[in-house]
Parts: structure tokens; sequence; C-alpha cells
């Protein structure tokens, strides 16, 4: 026996003393004999039960309704069927069964939840014949031991049951049985005895139908219990992503963690900031980026998002802390994400189709605040009067545009036109809104379809899991549509008992098509000027009407008269003239080999190549506006008086094409092992290799004729053309580039956990990172990122007693991350790029100099956290408390300009250094409480609170004026101050004479506008508060009745301001951006006490405009909540009571989202999230999945 | 344990392995577009960003100058309060005069062609000097600019030349390499003068015979002309005479003014064959200068002869007044050297040196080219006197905008025949500034002056 055990691990040699193993096997003795001491004082819940001659598995059933407990049958296939006949009224478990069982060879043992029955074991049997005692330890797939598992030996009879070590002990087998390892949630195994006095067996999970109750966390590099963690981990299941309806992965996890904050602001006025869609836990960045790392199963995702179907996404893990992000070192300061894909599971067959339609309503463009029609022309009308409209609404040169009503009542002074026409069509413009037609025109209701088709199973052998989707989402603006085709195959192989290969092939293809329609944002693309209020884009019988926005129609037409073509514009037809598509492949291959050493040590290598490519193309048909535009603006009468033409005629196709290619390699040894008694170990060491290529280029081809796919390229670029407006000359665009960046990293790693009776939990990790990114000397000193954590399990303590709180949990943890910014480097680095200003040579600008003290940023995070739950985890959560403390940081330090490294002209002169430092503090709290548990009708409530806040520790930059400051969307750090915040001018009210506004300059009430905004220092600016929310969190309410459920998300986001917008007469003047307040605004003597909107003033005043729009009187409380969606389902069992086939259902669903606020602090009914910008109608989806 | 150290043993040994390739991996170029400069073709191209070193659009060079001279005037009403004060300040030559918080772009932009200049002839250091045409084009190069953008700043920020008290007054800081860390001190302004010479006269001994490809290049002529400006501005006409007649045996093409057909607001492209090279002053700032708005002096405008052909190119007649179209670039105010200025350097040496018909001479070549065709008629002198006074007059017409007036001004106050104070009147208060006043040094800002505390203001 010996002499086998040691061959068969010689070659690894391991050489267990046999002092050790009797000492082992003593321990485990002891601990048996506890634990059935324990059992023989077990106090049994009462059963009642009335049948007669009814099978026996009636009263199991009973019995497990009754009592929660699970009954488990090794070998014993014909007991449901025996008939018993059994009267008990509130009579202990034990009586009842020792009753029904005394006549037959059976006996039984409770071990909670598990109520095992098997055969006597006849006592002759036993005598003689090389009786043994075997030993040994029940380890999961995660090498986790697994407490409650019954071991039984086939022939002897004798069993056991797992302690919470996963030890068991069997005396008197014999030497040539065979161990039946079976669990509830495991599938059963076999294994011969033989000679092992020893023996560890992994048990596989069962393959659970509808719930899944192993919920694992994966940080990308393992996969664990999160009973196991010290670190902050957030887990979203399957059912929480399922609820949502959504093609975008990131719409499923909004509201379904602590400590993850949503920022999806439309691009507006610009209060709340755009560039952090997702942050976990806060900034702790200034300048590195505050997005997560994303990993999709075992890698970093280089691709874009919206390449992964979420269909085929079975959960996320969030990583919040250093115990629990660590492992990902230098990337890992803003929180990690971890996307887990769906994998096949040893079965039979399944298909899941799962299809779904998504009305999204049109967006109301009532939101986007507007000077009404006959304010406006009252205004146009009164300039007019007084001579003052042609500076501004006609401008003084013959091509700028002239507004409708200025046109008209310029004819009616050149006696074109009658003044009772003019004023008659001035009434009807006054009686418009461009708004409506905006809404019907640019803008439409769209169906999104989404359809996904899953087939998946497995063997013991191999499993495999294959997917197709497709989405469908045209946009709600006009002309845009979005197509997703992805297509997924996932393989593993097992092949005998030490090696697993799985195999990876992901496609997805992404399809975009833009027309010319910026929608509401009209100005964006016509030189700042915005719709005028009454103008119409079609006329009575719905025909696109042209607009005059960047020409005099007078102008246009005499252009025309010369010999150019049409130079008219109309938002509406033109919106299909232009068509901007971006179609992505992304390609995603990998591989895996484990191959397991020992029991306890297995080699894993893993391997992924990304290859995704997007074509940009953005075509301009030669009918299209912007071509047309073009071609007529580089002509110019010659000196003849013919026509000359700079470009050639046709379209103009701007393409962009990139390449991403990126390999990552990984080789990590794991191990988990049960030490001697109640020590468990697990761990693992690796390395990663990574590198990404990106490679791009773009170019612009002129004369482009799609029919014979000819071109004209033979254009001279560095000319300067005469323009076809007079006195204005241009060169032609050239857009002729390439890029290739590289990306590369090397990093080493350990994590080390230990188990102390599955009470005390200790783990650590360690890990080094190179990048090229800095300069040699950096990356030689391997700056170490670590982390350490601690669990206490109070509740397993024999002095805790609490039974109201019958699980809790202590976690603390610390540890180091890293951040990236490529910002800067160790040497003098410089810009090339093709084709100087006024030359065609080859240009460099110098970016960087040497900056040798360049270093990774670094993160320390401290997290305490508790775990608890009531009995039956009726009421569960955690309140976890953290800091997160940025050093490192790299910030811009101040230089002096006389150094030569101005790189924006007019801003100060700055180095990137690591300088800067950011602290951040806040607090997470979950709770689930189950209110109604009845058997048919269950209440489940889920609340989300977190606070986070960050604020400016350490930077060099000399606080500049005050103005510099205004902008809440851009990080200014300011220290003591969040990196976001709100500032503004004190305002000091309208001025009672005149209604100019008055503000606060050098100690008294001033209106010195220009002074104020130039010259008034940051502390003596306002400061209200953080620009993004500091408290937030959601409550999800679920009822279900039977196959019924329906729940209700409400948001919260709390403490933060955003500045509303007004009426500014020089952008009103100028470029026609109005507002609803102009009708607010001082008139008379007295208003100053009703109104705080400023008297208009003819002569545009850039400074009096800017401090009203900048003043606090302006800036409002964020404060929201929202009523996020509403989902109801309906399960319908088509498995007609075969219970092998209980996973066929169908699930009947509805989900509506886009409420808008049910409150705001704000009383003026501006909803924070779309402040300025057309708000985003309701979407109302509805669908079904199938399982076969 | 033991388990542990051989696994450890083995993941190390796998990254020892291959770490000499790992440190191939680890230096890969994080952005192709983006270089380490060491190549003759790295360096050239950093010369050949005409954005930093010529200035059109987003650099430049300092418009303050030309802001304080006497070439227009501001429409007090409405377009004077669009300036911020520093321009206000500008204009009026406050005594107060503060950038505040703000950077000064005639300051910082300068200073970054210098450390192109800087990081140019370091690297250079670094390779051989092959003595060929490209080695030669980028040392020429990088010296040229960096003489030319100390010059500039020395018009605005040091004090006028003069031979004695140049000796102490206080120059610029003479930024002399890449170094973060370099000491920076003002100097004399001797010493700043000293730079500029030697710089230039270094780059003329390397830069290759011939005409630069681009105007945007240091070329010898380049060098030789702005030598002959450098002379001029510290009153040595004989050396200016030298140089501005090398500069003309290599460059002397001069642009007939009737044979531009005026069809855009700005009639002159930079394919002038007058430019001897190009610069523009910083567009940046929201200046009198760069706005293109204020109106000409009514006297200067009233100075051109109806013949003259820059009355009819150089301005443009709006609502009763003249806005300045003369710029020898479509879209910004151009400060480089031209042949024209440089005839005019000569003919004033020539005067300074009473050689009256020579000097007179050169004026007429000029002037030929200015006058529609077959109305010119040749200018005499009676002495030499009157020829200066001549030129003086014709420097004035054909140099306005291009910031040369300001030094003009500069220089020559010192001469009391030629002093004047200027005038300005804003919301009926009347701002004076006489000849050699301290308020023709412009102030260091307060923002460089907090970074080097030992370095003196100028005072006002």
């Amino acid at each position: 026996m010996m002499k086998f055990f040691y061959q068969r691990h010689f070659a690894f040699r391991i050489i267990l003393p046999l002092r050790n193993r009797l000492r082992i096997s003593s321990i485990c003795l002891i601990s048996l004999i506890t634990f059935l001491h324990v059992t023989a004082q077990e106090k049994f819940p009462n059963i009642t039960f009335d049948g007669k001659d009814v099978p026996f598995s009636k009263l199991m059933a009973a019995i497990e309704r009754q009592t929660g407990y699970t009954f488990l049958l090794t070998d014993l296939d014909e007991v449901p069927q025996r008939k018993i006949t059994v009267h008990v009224n509130n009579v202990p478990l034990d009586e009842v069964l020792n009753k029904c069982l005394q006549d037959w060879p059976l006996t039984w043992k409770l071990k909670v939840p598990t109520i095992l029955m098997i055969r006597k074991i006849p006592e002759a049997d036993t005598v003689g014949k090389g009786m043994l005692g075997v030993g040994g330890f029940v380890l999961d797939s995660t090498g986790a031991p697994i407490e409650g598992v019954v071991v039984t030996s086939k022939r002897g009879g004798n069993s056991s049951f797992t302690s919470s070590n996963g030890e068991f002990f069997i005396r008197s087998i014999p030497e040539t049985d065979t161990l039946v390892f079976s669990g509830v949630n495991v599938l059963t195994q076999e294994k011969a005895v033989g000679w092992h006095s020893w023996v560890t067996v992994v048990m596989k999970s069962k393959v659970s139908v509808l719930t899944d109750v192993t919920v694992y966390y994966n940080t990308g590099y393992v996969k664990d219990d999160p009973n196991r963690a010290t670190g902050s981990i957030g887990m979203v299941n399957n059912a929480t992503i399922d609820r949502t309806v959504s093609s975008n992965m990131l719409d499923h996890m909004e509201n379904t963690a602590a400590g993850v904050l949503f920022n999806h602001v439309p691009q507006g006025n610009g209060n709340t900031p755009i560039s952090d869609p997702v942050l976990i836990r806060g900034i702790s960045t200034i300048l590195a980026g505050s997005t997560p790392l994303i990993i999709v199963d075992n890698f970093p995702y280089d691709g874009s998002l919206s390449n992964i179907n979420p269909n085929d996404i079975e959960s996320f893990t969030i990583l919040k802390d250093a115990a629990a992000s660590a492992i990902w070192g230098a990337r890992a300061g803003n929180g990690v994400i971890v996307i887990t894909t769906k994998r096949g599971r040893i079965s039979k067959t399944r298909i899941e189709i799962n299809s779904n339609i998504t009305y999204l309503q049109r967006p109301d463009v009532f939101n986007n605040p507007m000077i009404a029609s006959s304010d406006f022309i009252d205004l146009e009308k009164d300039m007019f009067n007084q001579g003052l409209d042609a500076a501004l609404f006609a401008g003084s040169d013959p091509y700028s545009p002239i507004t409708p009503v200025i046109a008209l009542l310029k004819r009616v002074q050149d006696g074109t036109l009658s003044s009772t026409i003019a004023n008659a069509r001035i009434e009807t413009l006054k009686g418009q809104d461009v708004r409506k037609d905006v809404s019907n025109h640019l803008y439409t209701p769209a169906l999104n379809e989404q359809e996904s088709l899953h087939l998946s199973g497995g063997t013991a052998t191999n499993t495999y899991y294959l997917s197709v989707g497709f989405d469908h989402d045209p946009s709600t603006i006009v002309g845009s549509v979005y197509d997703r085709l992805t297509g997924r195959l996932d393989n593993e192989l097992t092949l005998g008992d030490k090696f697993q290969v799985g195999t990876g092939l992901n496609l997805t293809y992404g399809h975009t098509v833009n027309g010319d329609n910026p929608g509401m944002g009209f100005e964006s693309t016509h030189g700042s000027k915005y719709l005028l209020p009454y103008a119409r884009l079609v006329n009575a019988a719905g025909a696109p009407l042209d607009i005059y926005a960047d020409y005099r129609k007078s102008f246009i037409k005499n252009a025309e008269q010369q010999g150019l073509p049409d130079w008219t514009y109309s938002p509406v037809g033109d919106i299909f003239a232009e068509k901007h598509s971006n179609a992505s492949l992304d390609l995603v291959l990998s591989t895996n080999i484990g191959y397991k050493i020992t029991h306890f040590l297995e080699l894993q290598l893993k391997y992924q190549y990304e290859n995704q490519t997007v074509h940009d193309i953005d075509g301009h048909a030669a009918d299209s506006y912007y071509t047309r535009d073009l071609y007529n603006l580089f002509s110019h009468a010659s000196a003849t008086g013919s026509l000359v033409h700079n470009l050639p005629a046709g379209n103009i196709r701007d393409m962009a094409n990139t390449l991403l290619i990126s390999q990552q390699g990984r080789m990590l040894l794991d191990f988990k092992k049960v030490l001697a008694g109640k020590h468990f170990i697990s761990g693992l060491i690796g390395g990663d290799i990574k590198s990404t290529i990106t490679t791009g280029n773009t170019s612009r081809i002129y004369g482009y004729d799609p029919q014979n796919s000819t071109t004209n390229s033979a254009l001279a670029y560095t000319t300067i053309y005469q323009l076809y407006i007079e006195g204005e000359q241009g060169q032609i665009p050239y857009k002729q580039g390439f890029s290739k960046k590289v990306d590369n990293f090397l990093s080493a790693y350990s994590t080390v956990s230990y188990t102390y009776d599955n009470r005390y939990i200790t783990s650590g990790s360690l890990r080094f990172d190179q990048a090229n990114l800095f300069g040699a000397s950096t990356n030689q000193k391997g700056v170490p990122l670590w982390s350490v954590g601690e669990s206490w399990i109070i509740s397993k303590e024999s002095f805790y007693h609490l039974k109201a709180l019958s699980s809790l949990k202590l976690r603390v943890s610390y540890g180091l991350n890293g951040n990236i910014s490529r910002l800067t480097t160790a040497f003098t680095t410089a810009d090339y790029y093709n084709g100087a200003l006024t030359t065609p040579l080859n240009t460099a600008t110098i970016i960087t100099l040497p900056n040798k003290d360049l270093r990774w940023e670094k993160i320390r995070i401290l997290n305490i956290g508790i775990d608890f739950a009531t009995p039956n985890n009726r009421i569960s959560g955690s309140l976890e408390v953290y800091r997160k403390n940025g050093s490192d940081l790299l910030g811009q330090a101040p230089v002096d300009p006389t150094l030569g490294l101005t790189l924006n002209p007019g801003s100060p002169t700055y180095l990137y250094s690591n300088i800067a430092g950011v602290r951040g503090k806040g607090i997470d709290f979950h709770l689930i409480t189950h209110n109604l548990n009845g058997k048919k009708f269950k209440w489940i409530t889920e609340w989300f609170l977190s606070n986070a806040s960050s604020v400016v520790t350490k930077y060099l930059f000399e606080v500049g004026a005050g103005n510099a400051y205004l902008n809440g969307n851009v990080i200014s750090p300011v220290k003591g101050r969040p990196l976001y915040a709100l500032y503004s001018f004190e305002w000091k009210g309208l001025d009672p004479t005149n209604g100019d506004p008055r503000g606060w300059l050098g100690g008294r009430n001033s209106k010195e506008w220009a002074n104020i905004w130039n010259n008034t220092p940051l502390d003596s600016m306002h400061y209200s508060g953080p620009a993004q929310p500091t408290y937030f969190g959601s409550v999800c309410n679920t009822w279900t009745r039977g196959r019924f459920s329906f729940s209700v998300n409400i948001g919260y986001k709390f403490g933060y301001f955003f500045r509303r917008p007004s009426i500014n007469y020089s952008n009103l003047l100028t470029n026609y951006e109005g507002n609803p307040d102009y009708a607010r605004r001082w008139q008379h003597l007295g208003d100053e006490t009703k109104t705080s909107v400023p008297s208009l003033i003819y002569t545009p005043n850039v400074p009096r405009d800017a401090f009203y729009s900048y003043s606090t009187v302006l800036v409002e409380r964020a404060d929201q909540i929202r009523l996020q969606d509403i989902s109801v389902a309906y399960e319908v069992d088509l498995s007609h009571g075969r219970k092998q086939l209980s996973y066929r259902h169908l699930r009947v669903y509805g989900y509506v989202a886009g409420f808008g606020p049910i409150w705001t602090a704000n009383k003026l009914g501006i909803d924070p999230d779309y402040v300025g910008v057309p708000k985003d109608g309701k979407r109302f989806s509805v669908g079904a999945s199938l399982s076969l | 344990m033991r388990w542990m150290y051989i696994c450890f043993i083995g993941v190390q040994s796998v990254f020892l392995f291959s770490c000499k390739k790992a440190s191939d991996f680890l230096a890969a170029k994080p952005d192709e577009s983006q270089v380490v400069p060491t190549t003759l073709t790295d360096l050239q191209a950093l010369l050949d960003n005409d954005l930093i070193i010529n200035g059109p659009g987003q650099s430049g060079y300092p418009t303050l100058g030309e802001t304080g001279a006497d070439n227009y005037w501001i429409d007090t009403t409405i377009l004077y309060h669009q300036f911020s004060p520093y321009y206000q300040q500008a204009y009026t030559w406050s005594s107060q005069m503060s950038s505040g918080a703000h950077e000064v772009n005639d300051w910082d932009l300068p200073y970054r062609v210098v450390l192109y200049c800087n990081e140019a002839l370091e690297d250079l250091s670094k390779l051989k000097a092959d003595g060929s045409a490209a080695y030669g084009n980028v040392k020429g190069g990088a010296l040229f600019w960096r003489s030319y953008a100390f010059y500039t700043l020395a018009q605005i920020f040091a004090a006028p030349y003069d031979s004695i008290r140049s000796l102490s007054d206080p120059g610029i800081p003479l930024r002399q390499t890449s170094d973060l860390n370099e000491k920076l001190v003002r100097g004399t302004v001797q010493q700043t003068y000293d730079s500029i010479i030697g710089d230039c006269m270094a780059a003329l001994a390397v830069l290759p015979p011939g005409p630069p490809r681009y105007p945007t290049r240091a070329s010898r002529a380049a060098a030789y002309g702005l030598l002959a400006r450098v002379w001029q501005t510290v009153g040595n006409h004989h050396r200016a005479l030298l140089y501005s007649d090398s500069c003309l045996q290599l460059q002397s093409a001069l642009l007939e003014y009737d044979t531009i057909q005026v069809t855009g607001s700005n009639p002159f492209n930079r394919t002038n064959p007058e430019i001897l090279f190009s610069a523009d002053m910083q567009d940046i700032d929201v200046s009198p200068i760069t706005l293109h708005a204020v109106y000409v002096d009514t006297l200067l405008y009233s100075y051109y002869a109806p013949n003259d052909l820059r009355k009819r190119l150089f301005f443009t007649s709006r609502n009763g007044h003249q806005y300045f179209t003369g710029f020898y670039d479509p879209a910004y105010a151009f400060c480089g050297m031209t042949t024209a200025e440089v005839y005019l350097i000569r003919a004033e040496s020539e005067a300074r040196e009473g050689n009256t018909s020579l000097a007179m001479a050169d004026l007429n070549t000029l002037l030929r080219n200015r006058w529609a065709t077959g109305t010119f008629q040749p200018y005499t002198a009676t002495d030499a006197m009157d020829a200066l006074r001549q030129i003086l007059l014709e420097r004035r017409k054909e140099l306005l905008f291009r910031g040369v007036r300001w030094t003009d001004l500069r220089r020559l106050n010192k001469d009391p025949h030629w002093a004047i104070t200027l005038k300005r009147i804003v919301d009926g208060t009347v701002y004076t500034l006489p000849p050699n006043d301290p308020r023709y040094v412009l102030p260091i800002s307060d923002n460089v002056l907090s970074f080097n505390p030992g370095m003196v203001q100028n005072p006002r």
C-alpha cells in the first residue's frame, strides 16, 4: 500500500511522512466524532402528514416542504415507490422516519439540510476481509472544501458526511470497496478504494436548471466562492442582466451594484461630465482616465464595448477594492469589471431563443429651450425700425444670411412688397415653432429588434456553447441605424483526468449609418447659427424647404445665375445625401490548456488573439450640401469672367480605417491545497504578456464617381485659391494620415489565500508590471503593486450566539493599485505630421521633454466591510467603508514659459509630472430584504446606496483666474475641492434702474463685467459644490406571484449641481440662440423684484452676457429621483411535470424605461440629465425567451 | 512549500529566458507618429514646423511693439472695449500695465522657437558634422531662428541699444539648452545683442549657398538681411550697409506692384519674391494688430501719392476709414523680412554714410516697383540729410504693420532730430508717450518673475 502511494507521486518528489498522515487521520477522527455528537443532540423539527397506502415519495416531499431539508437517496431507486401509511401530527422528524423505516433494511442520518438514506450494513459482511479506514477530502472545482457531502461505501454501506473542512473518514470498509460521493448540488461520483487510505475527490457541480445556485465571482484569474473573498466584490447575476432590454451591454449593469455610477448625459450645454460614463467608487486620477478596466473572461478587452452582445453574458463581477482588483496591478486603479460569458454545461443539448422588440418614443425636442417666435420677431422688427438689424441680423457683407423677417421688412422698405402682405406673412411666422418640424422630420419613433439563439450542452468530457445574435437598432434621429451581428462558439474538452483544452471564437460585425442630420444640434454644423425659432423645414405638403443659414438667398441666387450649381440647403432634404457609415468586424480567438500536475496544482496556458477592423466612410454625395458648398466655394470668376472650379465635381469621400491587433498570453500555476486539518491554501503565480498594435489611416478623395470608381486626386493642396466669396482665400482641405500605436505589457504576479477553519481568511497579492511606456530606468525599478486582505466570519465562532443575525462577516483590505497615462515619457518626443501649414514639408512638434522620474500612478485603497444575513437570508446585505488615496498622480506641473514648453498658446505652460494627489472616500451599502416570502407571493426589495466623494489633496498648478474654473465639465483641479466642481460669479441682483446684471468686484457691487470676468480670483468665486453626484443608488422592488413577476427600479442621485441655460443676448443677436427666459427679462422699473433675467441691450456685450450665464443665479441643485424602469415577466413551464425536462420553459417579458425624474430638487421642471438637449422618450420592450 | 519554490523558479526562468526579447518588447515606440528626434530628417522636421517657427496662425512673434506704435488708432466707442485690459493698457502705454494671471504670448511663443532650436542643436551635436547641405540647413536654421526669436524679444522686453548703458541695462534671458533646469538670468542688453549677432554669424557660416527651397527656411540671404536689421537697430550703420549689400547680392528681386490683381481682401500671397524669410505676428490674442479692424493713421495715409499703388493695395476704405490690408500673408500679420526692407536699410545706411546718390538710387529702385508703370518720377535729394528724411518717410510708408515701427521709434527717438511724442485719445483722455520713455520697454509678466525670483522687472 505504501509502496504504491510513493510510486505514484515519486515523479513529483513529494514525500508525505507517515507521521503526518497519522496525525491527519486522527484529526479527522476527532472531528467526525464531534460531528456525530452534535447530530445526536439535534432537535428535530415536527412533521405533520396524513397518508394511507401512499408512496414513500409523498412523505419525502412533505418533509422537504415542511423542513426545507432535502432527501438524498444513494443507490436506493426502489425506495420512493414503497407504500406507506402514516398519520402524524406535529411529531418530531426522527420519530416519523424511524417508524417508517423500521421494517426496511434502511437507516437515515441528518446533516442539515440533507437527509441521507442508506442501507443498513449486514454485520456479517464486515467481519474479516482486511477492513480499512479511509479518509480524505472532498473539494469543489475551485479547490474549496465542500461540507455535507455524503460518502458511502458501496459494499460496506458505511457512510459519513464531510465536515466543514471537506474531510471525511470511514471506518471498516472492505479494501475492494468503492466509495460513493453524493451531495445536493454536486454530481455523484464513485471512487474505488483500492489500497488508498487517503483520497481526494473533486466534485463537479450539478447542472442546475433554471436557477444556478452556485454563484462564483470571477476576477479574470480565478473563480471563487464569495464567502472566501476578503475584498469588495459586486456581482450581477444573469437574472438581473436579463431584466433589462438593450443592445448595449452597459445598460444592463446600471443600478445593479453598489458604488457604480453611470453618467450618461447626452452632449448638451456641458454641465455634467460625459467623460466618465462609468465610475467605480468615484475618481482617483486626474489625467489618466477614470474608465474601469474591462475584462472579458480572462483578458482585458481592447475592442469596442458595443461589440459585446449582452445575451452572451452570464454575469458581471465588479472588483472595487485592492484585495479584489490588485491582481490587475497597474491598470486596476479605477476598479475592474469582469464580464463572464456564458459557457456550455454538462447536459443534453439546450436551445434558448430570445427575441424582443423595443419601441422608442420620439425624443422630446421641446425640452430644448427656445425663445418664442413672436418674441423673436418683435425683437427683429424693433431692431429693424431702429436701423440696428444690419450688423446683427443681416451682416454687413453681401453674402451673410439674412433672416426671413428682416428680408420681408427690407422689401417693404424698398417698396417691392406691401406692408399688409408683409405683416400678414410675419404674423403667420409668429405662430410657428421650428421644433415642431424638427420633431416631425428630423426625429422619429423607432423600433429596435433583438434576436439571439443559443445552443449549449455537453458531456462529462466535452461542453459547448454556440450563439448567434442579431440587433437592429434604428435611431430616433432620422437616417441613423445600427446593426449588429454576433456569433460565439466555445468548446471545452476534458482529456482524461489531467488535461482540459478550451477554444473560443467570437465574431462581431457592427454597422452604423448616419445621414446629414444634426437634429436639434443644427448650430454645430452651421457656423454656430441656430435654427430660427420660426423657421420651416417643410412646406404644408411635407416637401423639404430650403433654409438660408449660411448664405444670403440673394447671394445664392446670384451665384446660380453666374453658373454655379445649386447652393441651397434643406435640412430635411439633405439627410440622405450624406452617408456616414462605420463598419467594424471584431474577431476574438482564444484557447486555453489546463494540465493538472497533481490534485492541487494546475498549469494553465491561455492565449487570445483579437483582430478588430473599423472602416469609417463619410460619403458626401455630389448632390449633398457639403459637397456642393465646398465645390462652389472653391470656384471663382476668372479675369475673363468665366468660372474657374478648383475642386473636381463628384462625390467627396472620407475614409478612415483602423486595425487593432491584440495578442495576449498567460502562463500560470494554480494551486489549491488543504493542509493538515483546517488549513486551506490556494493561490496562483503567473505571468502575462500583452501586445496591442493599432494602426490607422485616413484619406479623402475628391471627385469620386461611384459608378466607375474613378477619382480625381491630382489636386494642388498647398495652393491658396481665391474663393467664391469676395476677398476670401483657402486651401483645399487635405486629409491624409497614418497612425500606429503600440501598447506592450509584461506582468508577473502572484496571489495567495489562506483559510483557517473556514472562519479566518487571509489573502495577499503582488504584481509587477512593465510597459513600453516609460523610460528604461522606471521600468527597471518595477514598482510592485500589492494588496492584503483579511476576513473573519464571526458567526462561525463558538461564542457567537446572535440568532437574529445568523451570518456575520467582517472584511478588511488594504493595497496599492496603479493607473496608467500615456501622456508623457522619459524621452523628448515629437509628433510627426505630413505637410506643414504653408509648405508640403513634414513637420515635427515637440510633445514632451524628458521626465526621468515618471512612474505609475498609485492608488491606495482601504476597505472595511461587513456582510450580514438573518436566518434564511430574509435580510442580507453588506456595508462597506473605503478610502481611496491617489498619489503620484500625473498632473500638470506649472513651469516657466521661458522654457519654451508652451503647448497651448495662451494657457499656462506645464509639464506632466507625478505631482498630484486625490483623496476619495465613500460608503457602499447593499441590502436585500425578502419582505414577503409566502409560498405564492413574494416581495423582494434590493437597495443600493453609495456615497463617493473625492477631493484634490495636492496640485502644484497655481490657482488661475476664476474664469478658468467655470466649466464644471472639465477637470480643473483645486486643492481641497472635488475634481469636477461648479464655480460661478457672485450674483448681486439686477440694477433697478436699467436691469443690468450686477456682480461683485473688489468688495463692492460692480457692473464692470469684463473686469469681473477677467480679474475675479478663484477664492472670490462662489463655489456651489460638486458637478457629479456624491450620493447615488437605487431601490428595486420585485413582486412575484407564482410565475408572474413584476419589478420597479427607482434610481436616485444627490449632492451635485448644474448650471441651467438662460438668455444670452450676444448669442441671441448673432446666432439666434434664444431662450424662453427672454420673456421674463427686466423691462420696466420694478421688474428686478420679480425676475433675475437682465434687460435686453441691442449692442452685443459679451462680458455682460458671460457674467450672467456663469453667475450663481443660474446654478441649480441637480438632485433627482428617477423611475428607472419597470419590468414584468411571466414564466411558463413547458416540462409538463417531467422533472428531467424542467428546463423547458418560456419566459414572456415586458420592459419600460426612460420615464424621467419623479422628483427633482430644482422646481423649474428641468430634468438634470437632459439640460438644454432633446429628452429621450420612453422605451417599451416586449419579448420572449424560450428554452428547449 | 517546495512545490511553490519549484513553480516560482519555473516562471522566473521563463521570464529570464525571454529577458533579451523583453527589453526590445518594452522599448517599442508607443506611437509611431511620435519620434525621439535623432536623425537629421527629424531635426529638419522640427525646424520645418512653420506653425511654431514661422507662426502662421496659432503661434508667432510679438505684436506688443506694433500695438504701441503710431500706425493706427482705435475707434474707442465700441472696439476699444472689446480688447482685454492688457491690450488696452498696451494701447495707452499704461505704466500700470500688467497681464495679471494671463500668459504673455509675446514672451512665451518666441521662447518656444528657442526651445525648438536648442533641441535641434543639442541633438545635432550627437551626430557627425558631415559638412553636407542637409546638416548645414539644420544647424544654420536653428541658429538663425534662435537669433531672430531673441531679436524680436529684445525689441519688446529689453531697453533700446545704447553703446554705454547696454553694458548694464538688463537684457533678455538667453536660453541655450533644452534642459528644464537651466538657470535663466537676464544678463545685459549688450550680451543679448552679442548673442543675436553671434548666432546669426554662426548660421551664416554653415548655411548652404543658394536660395532656400521655401521662404519658411533660413538662407544666407536671410541671415545677411537679419544681420543688417540688427546692426541698424544697434545704430552701427556701417555694418548695416555691409550686410544689407551682401544680402542684396544674393537676393534682390522686388515685386512689381502693377502686376498684382486685387481679388481678395489681402492682395499679397506667400509666394512673393521679396520675402527673405517668412514670419508672422502671433494671432492668439485678440490684439489691435491681428484683429485687422483698426483704422490706419489718417496722416500716414495722406502721405501716399495717388499713383503710389500701395495706396490701393495696402488699404481698403470703409465708412470713411482705412483698414490695412498690405500684409505679406493672406491671413496673418507678416513680420518677416523682405528685400524691400533691405533696400531701405542700405539706402538709410548710405545716407548716414553721406552717399546721397547711392542712397537715392536704392530708394528709387524700390519705389519704381511701387508706383503704377510709367508714372514714377525718381526722387532727388539735396543732401544726405534730405535723403535720410525721404528714406525714413518711405520706410514708414513701406514697413507699416510689419513689426519694425516700434524698433524704429526706439532707435530714432535717440536722435532729437527724429524724435516724436506719440499721442492717443481714449474716451476724452489724452495719453502721450514722449521719446526715450521707459515705457518703450514692456514689463515682464508676473508669472515669469514668479518662477525666477532673482529676475528684475523693467521699470515703467
